[in-house]
């Protein structure tokens, strides 16, 4: 049966960047100089926006693994490595960089990633192992501004109060769609209280003086929260089945589950957010799926099969077919954020998180179709569309800084506001 | 006509014509158009003034008992206002309660409610939202300036000014309006009264000899019989490093000793919205406000606690028990006035929603101000029926402040459309196309909606 099993990746480590523009930029650099190393490429590469944040340089370790996971992928080799790696282009990589176009080359990377770490694939396939239905996948979290309250750090264990948390987290998750965590309480419980303990006598890297206050916080709760969901959902066999899936034991822990998210984002494989009004955690869902059937609004990417045969496909519907019903679903949701909100302009973020997992397209498709939408004149259903750049205050700090942003021909958008076009008044007779 | 722009006044005519409303028999809509009790405002139907006794009788009685001191009964030094309601705290009518009390105390300093044996004066506090009444320092200039304003001090001015024996008893017995009689330097000279060179040196001296300290009872003498002046002369010009050290002792220590001068027994103070103020401070500012609130009011060596000057009552709002029961506990304030606990029913006023009955007399009452004079009505809520203010009061989920406004759009849409009658059914209609701006019951999680692409075989 071991031919039906995803096989062993060819590579484990994988850099904790996400931004994929690096291998562009680490590829170009290689070509215009003779031979590249971390501290040659980190001088070359400008400040760039991670998410909305500015990084002036990258850290040499991630450069360090740039390069090798463009070692990995046969664009770069290794020519000395004394006292630096020093690493110059392959034919391969040469026609890597000629790639046509940017989805050309993010389906290269796809295929390349894909070959190196079983990654892309399994996970597609695995979010629809878990919900067959749908392939909304929910990892869970505590509640906005929940924290444990001193009586419950003071007995110092998985107390009731962090328990009855964990239940709520569950509910919430189920409340929002059954199938996306298709997991039994006690399991969730018996897991997320391991998780727990690990979290409370973890390595600290830095001692701080005083308490260590952090597993009766919410990101502490929350990081066992995620590494139960890992556990339960994403591990080799999955949840409810006897055979595990993958030649692996462990295919993501939580330090690899972070920067494969918004890699797979990137790719247009899958989408995820962390602020949908309403789910606490990450709603995690495909924008691509096995299948034998070709269609219409599919791209198939057969360099990656799942190990029963069926390639991939993309969910890349065209914007001639989708257009109608992309203008309808962009009011629906805008139409319901604004209602609860009570507001005119409500955050672009989250009617792009709810337009792309209703449309089940990727937020790249999102960014492509709204800037088609906004040039195009409006159908005949009389909306029109307005967007602005003011940086919302909830964006500024914080965790929200991490969202994907929304650029539509090079202008960072953030809020929205549509609304019915005043029909021309009756003239009376 | 004037051609010059700056000679240009507004017109003096109201803006609604009030054949408007000549239909019903009114001479204007008879509810308000905000939600909310404007403390002071000069529209009637939103300043608080025409309120229904019979709608909070039980409140009112408890209120009583907690903290208004008579022969046979003392009184409390602290309470606190709840609203009973589940969750829905604004409009429920808490403002317009404390103002009527507030106004009902103050018509005759307390006199009637005390059976003719003390003197009382009560302040309705409404604290500014945002983080400038964190410190208690703020909070008792937030007092005093309220005192001001509400013709407290005044009211204590034109009592020191009337027993200080330089006032004839012919003078004093034509003084009938006293603000603009004895609090007015003006008409005391024109009754040859010598304000500037006896009448305020003299109050000076008996308030610095009562113990009120110098520059205070110099700017209480002087100003204090007009808010205007008390204002412009004085409070003014005190700087926020001057208000950091004095305003806690003049509030317990000083101008206690004045208003015991002036013949009072007690200060009702109503804190109302205390949840702005706790809201904007932090663990520390809490913990310190709730230690100040005992010193000052409760044991500390400040005249306002040896003899119990104050008596507070705190609005709250059922979060808030919450947040400030740990702090107000750890102060030992809940000894004398719990906030969380069984106790706390003992020194609480629960404020209940109305009942449907009490609708009604709500709703007549605002009538009964707006009708025409030698109009008949049929009844007292013509031409609205009992059906309909029952139908509204059902539509409004039974808070009174959300009835009236709503009310109010519902006579408008009336008028413009001609509505024959005020039938339940076209008051269900309207709900629909206008519903009232209720606070919002919205469930925990809502589910997620259904994908509109199916990505699998077979699926669309």
């Amino acid at each position: 049966l071991t031919e039906r099993l995803w096989p062993m990746p060819r590579q484990r480590a994988i850099g904790s960047f996400s931004d994929l523009t690096l291998y562009v930029d680490a590829l170009e650099c290689a070509r215009d100089s003779d031979g590249i190393t971390a501290v040659l490429l980190r001088s070359a590469l400008a400040p760039r926006l991670r998410s909305s944040r500015r990084v002036k340089d990258q850290a040499l370790s991630t450069l360090r693994s740039v390069l090798a996971e463009l070692e990995a992928f046969g664009w770069l080799s290794r020519r000395d490595a004394v006292p630096e790696p020093r690493f110059s282009l392959t034919t391969d990589g040469k026609t890597a960089l000629q790639t046509a176009d940017e989805r050309s080359f993010l389906r290269l990377l796809a295929t390349q990633l894909h070959a190196a770490y079983t990654i892309p694939g399994w996970f597609v396939a695995r979010l629809w192992t878990i919900n067959p239905q749908t392939g909304e996948v929910i990892v869970p979290a505590p509640a906005h501004g929940w924290s444990a309250t001193g009586s419950a750090r003071a007995e110092a264990k998985w107390g009731p109060e962090l328990q009855d948390e964990t239940t709520a987290a569950r509910r919430r998750a189920q409340q929002a769609n059954p199938g996306a965590f298709p997991v039994s309480d006690d399991a969730w419980l018996d897991a997320v209280g391991q998780a727990w303990l690990h979290v409370l006598t973890r390595k600290r890297r830095k001692l701080t003086p005083g308490e260590d206050a952090f597993p009766w916080s919410r990101s502490g709760l929350a990081l066992a929260m995620r590494m139960a969901a890992l556990h339960l959902l994403f591990a080799a066999t999955p949840y409810g089945q006897a055979a595990p899936d993958i030649e692996v034991g462990r295919p993501l822990s939580v330090k690899t589950f972070k920067p494969w998210c918004p890699r797979l984002q990137s790719l247009e494989l899958v989408a995820y957010t962390d602020w949908h009004p309403s789910v606490v955690g990450r709603l995690l869902f495909p924008t691509a799926v096995f299948r034998n059937e070709d269609g219409a609004p599919f791209e198939e990417l057969p360099t990656i099969r799942h190990p029963d045969g069926r390639p991939l496909f993309l969910h890349q519907p065209s914007w001639q077919s989708l257009r109608e019903r992309f203008w309808s679903t962009l009011a629906t949701v805008y139409q319901g954020i604004a209602r609860v909100t009570g507001l005119r302009y409500v955050s672009l973020f989250d009617v792009r998180d709810e337009v792309c997992r209703r449309l089940r397209i990727s937020p790249t498709l999102f960014d492509r179709y709204l800037g088609r939408a906004l040039e195009e004149p409006q159908p005949e259903s009389g909306w029109q569309l307005s967007l602005e750049t003011d940086v919302r205050e909830d964006v500024r700090s914080g965790g929200q800084l991490e969202r994907r942003p929304i650029s539509v021909a090079g202008i960072r958008y953030t809020i929205i506001a549509l609304a019915r076009r005043p029909t021309a008044p009756g003239r009376t007779t | 006509m004037p051609r010059n722009p700056l000679l240009r006044a507004p017109a003096a005519v109201s803006p609604v014509p009030p054949e408007r409303y000549a239909r019903f028999g009114w001479l204007r809509n008879p509810f308000p158009d905000v939600p909310y009790v404007i403390v002071g405002a000069e529209d009637p139907r939103s300043n608080g003034s025409i309120y229904a006794d019979s709608v909070h009788q039980a409140e009112q009685q408890r209120f009583e008992e907690l903290l208004v001191p008579t022969p046979d009964r003392p009184a409390s030094r602290m309470a606190f206002l709840m609203d009973a309601a589940v969750g829905r705290g604004r409009g429920i009518g808490k403002t317009a309660f404390l103002n009527r009390q507030r106004s009902r105390i103050m018509s005759d300093l307390g006199w009637f409610v005390t059976r003719q044996t003390y003197l009382l004066f009560a302040a309705h506090i409404l604290p500014p939202a945002g983080t400038n009444n964190r410190k208690f320092w703020q909070f008792a200039r937030l007092l005093i300036t309220s005192f001001n304003k509400q013709e407290v001090i005044a009211q204590l001015l034109w009592r020191l000014r009337a027993f200080s024996g330089l006032i004839p008893d012919a003078v004093l017995d034509e003084a009938e309006e006293v603000s603009s009689t004895v609090g007015d330097n003006d008409w005391l000279a024109e009754h040859h009264v010598p304000v500037e060179h006896e009448l305020i040196p003299a109050i000076k001296e008996r308030l610095t000899t009562a113990g009120v300290e110098p520059i205070l009872a110099e700017g209480l003498a002087t100003y204090g019989h007009s808010p205007e002046q008390f204002w412009t002369g004085f409070l003014r010009h005190i700087t926020d490093y001057r208000w950091r050290q004095m305003a806690g002792t003049w509030l317990t220590n000083d101008l206690v000793s004045a208003f015991r001068l002036g013949g009072f027994y007690r200060g009702l103070v109503f804190v109302d919205d205390f949840e702005k103020i706790v809201n904007g401070q932090n663990t520390v500012e809490r913990r310190t406000f709730a230690d100040d609130i005992r010193y000052s009011f409760v044991e500390g060596p400040t005249r306002g606690a040896q003899t119990g000057f104050y008596s507070l009552l705190w609005v709250i709002h059922p979060y808030l028990q919450e947040i400030l029961g740990h702090h107000w506990n750890a102060a030992g304030l809940d000894r004398c006035c719990a906030v969380t606990g069984d106790r706390s029913a003992t020194c609480r006023i629960d404020f209940n929603p109305i009942s449907a009955a009490n609708a009604e007399g709500l709703v007549a009452e605002y009538i009964a101000h707006a009708r025409q004079p030698n109009f008949q009505a049929a009844d007292r809520l013509s031409p609205l029926t009992p059906a309909a203010v029952t139908e509204a009061f059902r539509i409004t989920r039974q808070l009174p402040g959300h009835l009236l406004i709503w009310l109010n759009r519902v006579v408008e849409k009336a008028i413009d459309e001609q509505w024959p009658d005020f039938a339940p059914a076209r008051l269900t209609q309207f709900a629909q196309a206008q519903p009232p701006a209720l606070p919002d019951e919205t469930p925990e999680v809502q589910p997620l909606a259904a994908p509109e692409a199916d990505l699998r075989e077979g699926g669309a």
